[in-house]
């Protein structure tokens, strides 16, 4: 080994050995690999291309939660809603759209109902100061009564077909597989590249430091649930189109422990302060894969369960290592 | 760090298990079908050794991936069995083994989806469907018709909306169901005297169209023997919401004297919510309060023997399993199928239970669970 390969080595350990998060990253990241590579290994098809496409309709399919999500978490926050804002937003949208509205303006309520809910979370918690984790778990609540509401507890269908431009893909790539990652990008310069981007880690990282130091922390912190609201309401348009239906019940039980996960393994922390948009896109790409070779390896649907426990589990223990 | 290395030691070990731990139900269907295949053959050799098995008399080995829609009661679980058990161990002569893999929705329409595109991913000769939702599975089938494999959809039937169809839906005869179990109750009711017959049908879920279908039978009772439905419960197949709601429906409608019950997984919460009015009591007595059940589970028929239920209609699991893996084969083999295949089973009651070919195994399908 060369010298210049000698010192670049040495000061990689040094940071390693200096910086507990960035080692506790690193070693992250490198379980991730090792783990996808032992797994993909056991898998035929693994890296088929229907495979990978199919793998990133799925990340898509929950991926503008995740980014709504890492921005909240940014701030010290946290945003239980989005299901539910997914589901209220789609049975609105699905129902003009049966009763001979406009595709077009069916699209726009569907992302005002986000919007709109984002709005309530933050003039909640912003405003209000109350407590994000009851607010968003009440308006969850909330949309999903209007979700049912608006469907009657039945599937809307029969939408139009104008309507499934949202579904349609650009070679064998679907749009909203694109849109997500065009949201990815923007967002992560969003964050790290401009004045008011940097102030959601500071407000993360100390709320009255933030303040004190000029800060508008009401306004960045509203700012995160509006872009939060306006994510789920762009995640509902695409997963609406994608199933044809909207439903009361389209998003499942264990999609917010899959994506506060998928955040948390991305670098995001449940105190605030930290995380990486790309980070989450990753580690929510992780945990759609870790599915994947689950049910291309045909593992017991039991043993799959217990698995996806120790990963949340782990996934928190890490959180607490990057913190302390 | 010590302590971090033992964490990433154990994960590691976690993976590497889950790495090793293989298809479900594959265990038993390898330990005892490999003596003539590899685990890791692809669809093209599969179908390879499957013509040089054929031609030297020894049983063809076949892909099938089956989407479930979750394991949430005995229906499915025992489905899941049956499957597993057939599998490794075929109905028929002519059967072939079954390289089988099981994935289970949860009760999400969007995973379901994700799961029939791995199954499609994996190579699957067929693939089994029973559907979250009625309607929203379409591009789940629309996913296998693209990709040129057989599908079949089993248990929740298709609604007329779904334009693309599988090539075989083997539904379970729900309308006959909720008919036939609302009949029997009434002809019971009639035969002790009662002219005004009040019912509080304790729906499914809405987006089952099993449930609704179900639902239009008892109404269809109802109208032909003048009965009353008071209160209709959107009950999700779920004895807590039956619990919860099944309570103030019988506080608010007095005069209830029958109760429907779409399916026995909520008999505990209709029992805990008549136990509360003391209106849980044997045929017979003068608390009893008729009541028309479908699907026959092990606690349902035992509450047929015990005089509690009036009527149970049966859900035909095996025949419905097997009518799925026969369509399954012959759809492989490229032979004509029926598009559609009924499976309707009896409807129990206490002159009845009791008989010969009410107490098969072929009937009782509980006597399956593991």
């Amino acid at each position: 080994m060369n010298t210049q390969s000698k010192q670049l080595f040495g000061g990689i350990t040094n940071i390693l050995r200096e910086d507990r998060k960035i080692r506790v990253n690193s070693i992250v990241g490198v379980l991730a690999v090792i783990i996808l590579a032992v797994l993909s290994c056991q898998v035929k098809n693994f890296f088929s291309i229907q495979n990978v496409i199919n793998v990133l309709e799925q990340v898509s399919s929950v991926g503008f939660f995740s980014l709504g999500l890492t921005c909240v978490l940014i701030i010290g926050g946290i945003d239980l809603s989005v299901p539910g804002v997914i589901m209220a937003a789609s049975c609105l949208g699905g129902s003009y759209m049966i009763g001979g509205g406009n595709w077009i303006l069916a699209a726009l309520m569907i992302l005002s109902v986000g919007i709109i809910f984002g709005f309530i979370n933050g003039i909640a918690i912003a405003k209000g100061k109350m407590i994000p984790f009851i607010v968003t778990l009440s308006t969850l609540v909330l949309s999903q009564g209007i979700a049912a509401y608006l469907s009657a507890s039945a599937t809307i269908y029969g939408l139009p077909e104008d309507f499934f431009i949202f579904n349609a893909k650009i070679g064998i790539v679907p749009v909203g597989v694109i849109v997500f990652v065009l949201a990815a990008i923007l967002l992560s310069i969003f964050l790290s590249r401009t004045k008011t981007g940097r102030c959601f880690f500071m407000v993360g990282e100390n709320i009255e430091t933030a303040r004190i130091s000029g800060i508008n922390t009401t306004k960045i912190t509203f700012l995160a649930y509006i872009i939060s609201g306006v994510l789920a309401g762009t995640g509902a348009i695409f997963l609406t189109a994608r199933l044809g239906t909207a439903t009361a019940t389209m998003v499942g039980d264990t999609v917010t422990n899959d994506t506060i996960a998928a955040c948390i393994i991305g670098g995001a922390s449940l105190n605030g302060g930290q995380g990486n948009i790309i980070g989450s896109v990753l580690g929510l790409i992780f945990i759609t894969l870790i599915a994947n070779c689950f049910n291309l390896l045909g593992i017991s649907y039991y043993v799959g369960m217990a698995i996806k426990g120790l990963i949340i589990m782990a996934v928190i223990y890490i959180d607490v290592l990057r913190s302390h | 760090m010590k302590k971090l290395f033992a964490l990433l030691l154990a994960l590691c070990m976690v993976f590497s298990l889950a790495a090793c731990a293989g298809s479900s139900g594959d265990a038993k269907t390898e330990d005892t079908a490999t003596e003539d295949s590899a685990t890791e053959d692809s669809a093209a050799e599969d179908t390879a050794a499957t013509e040089d098995a054929a031609a030297s008399g020894e049983r063809e080995k076949v892909v099938i991936g089956a989407s479930f829609n979750s394991l949430m009661n005995d229906v499915f679980t025992v489905s899941q069995t049956l499957m597993e058990t057939w599998a490794a161990n075929p109905l028929n002569e002519d059967d072939p083994y079954v390289d089988l893999t099981i994935l289970v929705a949860d009760g999400d329409t969007t995973k379901q989806i994700s799961d029939v595109n791995d199954l499609i991913n994996k190579g699957c000769d067929a693939i089994l469907i029973d559907p979250v939702d009625s309607t929203a599975v379409e591009p789940a089938i629309q996913a296998c018709k693209n990709a040129g494999i057989p599908c079949v959809t089993y248990n929740r039937p298709l609604s007329d909306e779904v334009k693309t169809r599988p090539d075989v839906e083997v539904r379970i005869g729900a309308y006959e169901q909720g008919y036939d179990t609302a009949k029997y109750c009434f002809e019971i009711m009639k035969e002790d005297g009662i002219e005004d017959i009040n019912i509080i049908l304790c729906n499914g879920e809405t987006r089952d169209d099993n449930s609704v279908q179900r639902a239009l039978g008892v109404a269809a009772a109802c109208e032909e023997y003048g009965a009353n439905i008071v209160a209709q419960l959107p009950c999700d197949w779920d004895p807590t919401v039956v619990a919860e709601l099944l309570p103030a429906a019988l506080e608010g409608n007095p005069d209830t004297n029958c109760v429907y019950v779409a399916t026995d997984g909520m008999l505990s919460g209709v029992q805990s919510s008549l136990e509360d009015i003391d209106r849980w009591a044997p045929y017979g007595d003068e608390n009893h309060m008729y009541i028309a059940a479908c699907d026959l589970f092990e606690e349902g028929y035992n509450n047929v023997a015990s005089g509690y239920i009036d009527a149970d209609a049966l859900m035909d699991v095996v025949g419905m399993i097997s009518n799925a893996y026969q369509s399954a084969f012959a759809l492989i083999r490229g032979e004509e199928v029926e598009p559609l295949v009924n499976t309707t089973g009896a409807t129990y009651t206490a002159a009845n239970y009791n008989d010969a070919d009410m107490v098969s195994d072929q009937a009782l399908w509980w006597k399956w669970k593991k």
